[in-house]
């Protein structure tokens, strides 16, 4: 067995090596091909800057060169562990990924959690209340939610909440004004909850409606009609019976919720002006700063990767069945 | 039972909920009763500085005023006015420039700012590869401890200009750490910065200058919608807003617009389309608007009023020059009230140009040539409202103006042979160089004189202008050059207005009096005078 698994994460390790260098190379001829020229975007619409200055700043961050020298430079650094500067910030690519994917690490783990947990609540609750009036409102809430833009739940959220109840701050990590030192964690968790509450609504009705199926068929096999005519009550049918077939689906879904987790955060962040990784996606794109937008590249690209390998590994560990062939 | 129960939940949610957003409201606004006690702002204006607060490796505009001192700066009526020099001379030969500086001035570390520093700083940001450009500088050398000597390549009267966006950074203590802990020697000491949110700053008892009104500034960094929304609910007290919003009324709050240079107008390519290529290989020139009385019947037509009241509800002026308000205006150059808005005589002026409706479609011709081309613009406030009244009033004169948005980089390709909306006003002299320098067009900056203008007499005029030993001698060229760019002359452009730079501040507050604004905006200017009014 652990033989098999040594070879299973070889190769997981070898498809990701791969991948990351195929979405590199796409990601570079995609933004030669974009019309963008990062001095003029470097600059800006400036008139101030002359010709010879704008020689100057391509030279300095070798723009000048052609795109395949270019290339081969920045990935010669890279396996070296140069990750290279970032135009923009004018600081190393990863204390700059370092630093912005902290905070969205904290927004995406609230999200993860609570969109699986309240997802597969719900998805259980109405499972087993199939065609109910609990049913119908859940998926309801579900088919709405699936259908509305994050960025617009954010703005409403921020409309509700922030402006009009006046529960929570409309936007930033921190409070405004408040020195380092004084700001508690209380204030940090009040300014989190409204774009972690947003992020995790786009999870929560998927998670939830392939539960409720997944449980609904279960409720209609002959193991559940056994135990019922055994007269289980409903609350250890669950517990005995539901849960354990239908948490294999909803964890690979949770796992594979990672790369969604990540494009959400790009609306959420730039809705809520928290500052994360998103917003830094957005900047390092339209402003032609290629090392960070290369770095954030690959730091989503294992992001979403590791997220699938831990669905895979997770399945095999939970239903044994699996483990006994480990095909990829 | 169970409705009893539901009642219950639903008056005890009810009351939860106006309890807190009763709080949430009043909470708001005693803060902001507390910073006005206390000589405490919080401000959401300009752009983060994403680089960081070091001087040397990016200008980061306005905001550099905060914390730093420049040699020079513009007086409220675009003069210059000392900061931390006390005065500059120009060598026979134009090429030196000697700057004195005060010698009381203290950086916020207690040492104090000598003539070094500001070569230091000057050489560093030369040898940065940012976009501060000081390509003309030859060298820099500190002579003593207050006099500094810049030698030119050569001779260049807008220099000075150069002198004032710098901010000083000490010698001693200017290292990898720097930009995010700036020592300046400013108005305000710098105290923290949340990255991607806010940066805090407080009075620096040890300023040479006038000593700032308010205490605390705290400046965020937000989209305009969400700072409209902090202004109103009294989390923020100053935010820049657009004209669109200044419309809303909002409690214990108002609009403040304070006038600006910033323009708004429509370059047209200037020569015909003869396959002539720019330096990076695109086409140069349109057959419809290198005709001059096409040029001057839409700067006859266009109602610049209509403008300024219907699309900047009112937040601006009527602009037919691109350069009022500025120092070196040529009075002569300006249109009359009488000369433009009058659809009648723009259209004579095309029937004496030789245009005519033959076929009846509503489009004027020429020797078979149909009076069409394209307006390009790009996104941003008032553009596309300012781009359509242009468009409209062309159409009624006969005149088919196709409106395309586009971004810069989709721009670059047409932008020498179709029309483009620009927005200039640096509140620089030197920019009339970058508009109408025959040596620029086609050249590598693609958007300088991107209309391809090239008459000799403005040539000589701008070389005399920038040949100049500064800028007071330089300003009659840059007046004399208007006779021919101005829309009595050649008209390569068709200036439409400038647009008031609108804030919304809380009761109580005051700006003092704000510079003019530039393109860009330079409101920490003045951010000494700000105040409570208390």
């Amino acid at each position: 067995m652990k033989r098999i698994t040594g070879t299973f994460l070889a190769k997981k390790f070898i498809k990701l090596v791969t991948l990351l260098i195929a979405v590199c190379v796409i990601t570079f001829v995609l933004m030669e091909l974009s019309p963008i020229d990062p001095v003029t975007a470097y600059v800006g619409a400036s008139t101030k800057v002359g010709a010879e200055q704008r020689a100057l700043i391509a030279e300095h961050w070798g723009l000048n060169q052609p795109p395949m020298e270019r290339f081969v430079r920045w990935f010669t650094s890279i396996i070296r562990g140069d990750w290279g500067m970032s135009m923009i910030y004018r600081r190393p690519v990863l204390e700059v990924i370092g630093q912005k994917f902290l905070s969205s690490l904290a927004l995406m783990s609230i999200a993860w959690i609570l969109s699986g947990l309240i997802g597969f609540i719900l998805g259980i609750l109405a499972g087993i209340k199939e065609g109910k009036l609990a049913d119908r409102l859940i998926c309801a809430y579900c088919h709405i939610l699936i259908s509305t833009p994050t960025f617009w739940i954010g703005m409403l959220f921020i409309l509700i909440f922030a402006d009009t109840l006046g529960w929570f701050p409309v936007a930033m990590s921190v409070p405004i004004g408040v020195l380092a030192e004084d700001v508690s964690l209380l204030d940090k968790i009040s300014h989190i909850i409204l774009p972690a509450l947003t992020l995790s609504v786009l999870g929560t009705a998927n998670i939830c409606l392939h539960t409720r199926e997944k449980v609904s068929d279960i409720m209609k096999t002959d193991f559940i009609l056994f135990a019922k005519a055994r007269g289980e009550s409903s609350g250890r049918i669950v517990r005995n019976h539901v849960i354990k077939n239908v948490s294999l689906p909803a964890i690979t879904l949770q796992f594979l919720s990672f790369s969604e987790l990540f494009g959400g955060t790009v609306f959420v962040e730039q809705v809520f002006s928290y500052p994360g990784l998103g917003r830094a996606v957005v900047e390092s794109g339209l402003r032609g700063d290629l090392p960070l937008l290369m770095g954030i590249v690959i730091i989503s690209l294992i992001f979403v990767y590791a997220g699938n390998l831990i669905a895979d590994v997770l399945y095999r560990v939970i239903d044994p069945r699996i483990g006994e062939d480990w095909n990829i | 039972m169970k409705k009893r129960k539901i009642t219950a939940f639903l008056l005890i949610f009810a009351l939860a909920v106006s309890c807190f957003a009763g709080c949430g409201k009043a909470s708001g606004e005693t803060a902001r009763e507390e910073r006005k006690a206390k000589d405490e702002l919080i401000v959401a204006i300009g752009e983060e500085p994403e680089t960081g607060f070091d001087s040397t490796t990016g200008s980061h505009g306005s905001i550099t005023k905060v914390f730093f001192s420049t040699l020079f700066q513009r007086d409220k009526e675009l003069g210059w006015i000392n900061d931390l020099a006390e005065g500059y001379q120009v060598s026979p030969d134009k090429l030196t420039w000697t700057v004195t500086i005060r010698g009381d001035a203290l950086f916020t570390d207690g040492t104090p700012v000598k003539a070094e520093d500001v070569a230091y700083t000057y050489q560093t940001a030369k040898d940065s590869g940012s976009d501060i450009d000081l390509t003309m500088i030859d060298s820099i050398k500190a002579v003593n401890d207050t006099t500094v000597e810049f030698k030119l390549t050569r001779p260049y009267s807008p220099f000075i200009e150069r002198l004032a966006y710098l901010g000083i950074v000490p010698k001693h203590a200017h290292d990898d750490t720097f930009k995010d802990h700036p020592i300046g020697s400013g108005p305000y000491k710098f105290v923290q910065w949340d990255k991607g949110q806010q940066v805090i700053a407080v009075a620096n008892d040890d300023y040479y200058g006038t000593k700032p009104n308010i205490k605390k500034l705290t400046m965020v960094f937000l989209d305009t919608d969400t700072a409209f929304e902090a202004v109103k609910d009294g989390t923020i007290d100053v935010a820049q807003i657009n004209g669109s919003l200044a419309g809303q009324a909002v409690k214990g709050a108002k609009v403040a617009d304070i006038p600006s240079i910033e323009c708004y107008g429509v370059c047209f390519p200037m020569i015909a389309n003869e396959g002539k290529l720019a330096q990076d290989g695109t086409v140069m020139g349109n057959n419809v608007t290198s005709d001059l009385s096409i040029r001057k019947a839409l700067n006859t037509a266009v109602d610049r009023e209509k403008i300024v009241s219907g699309v900047l509800n009112g937040y601006g002026s009527v602009s037919t020059t691109g350069l009022e308000k500025m120092p070196w205006l040529n009075p002569d150059a300006v249109l009359d009230p009488a000369e433009y808005g009058n659809v009648e005589a723009a259209k004579q002026i095309l029937a004496e140009g030789g245009w005519s409706d033959t076929d009846k479609d509503g489009i004027v011709e020429k020797n078979g040539q149909k009076a069409e081309f394209k307006l390009l613009y790009t996104e941003g406030v008032y553009r596309q409202e300012m781009a359509l009244e242009f468009i409209k009033v062309a159409s009624e004169i006969g005149i088919k103006v196709q409106l395309e948005k586009r971004t810069w980089d989709t721009i670059l390709p047409d932008i020498h042979k179709e029309a483009v909306f620009y927005g200039f006003g640096s509140g620089d002299p030197s920019e009339l160089f970058n508009l109408y320098y025959g040596g620029c067009a086609g050249g590598p900056v693609a958007w300088d004189n991107s209309g391809v203008y090239n008459n000799p007499a403005v040539n000589a005029c701008i070389d005399k202008a920038l040949n100049a030993t500064d800028e007071a001698e330089a300003i009659p060229y840059w007046k004399e050059l208007q006779k021919y760019t101005s829309a009595k002359g050649d008209a390569p452009y068709c200036w439409l207005a400038n647009a008031n730079h609108v804030y919304l501040i809380a009761d109580g507050f005051s700006f003092g009096e704000p510079v003019v604004q530039p393109h860009g905006g330079r409101i920490f200017d003045n951010v000494t005078e700000w105040s409570w009014g208390n």
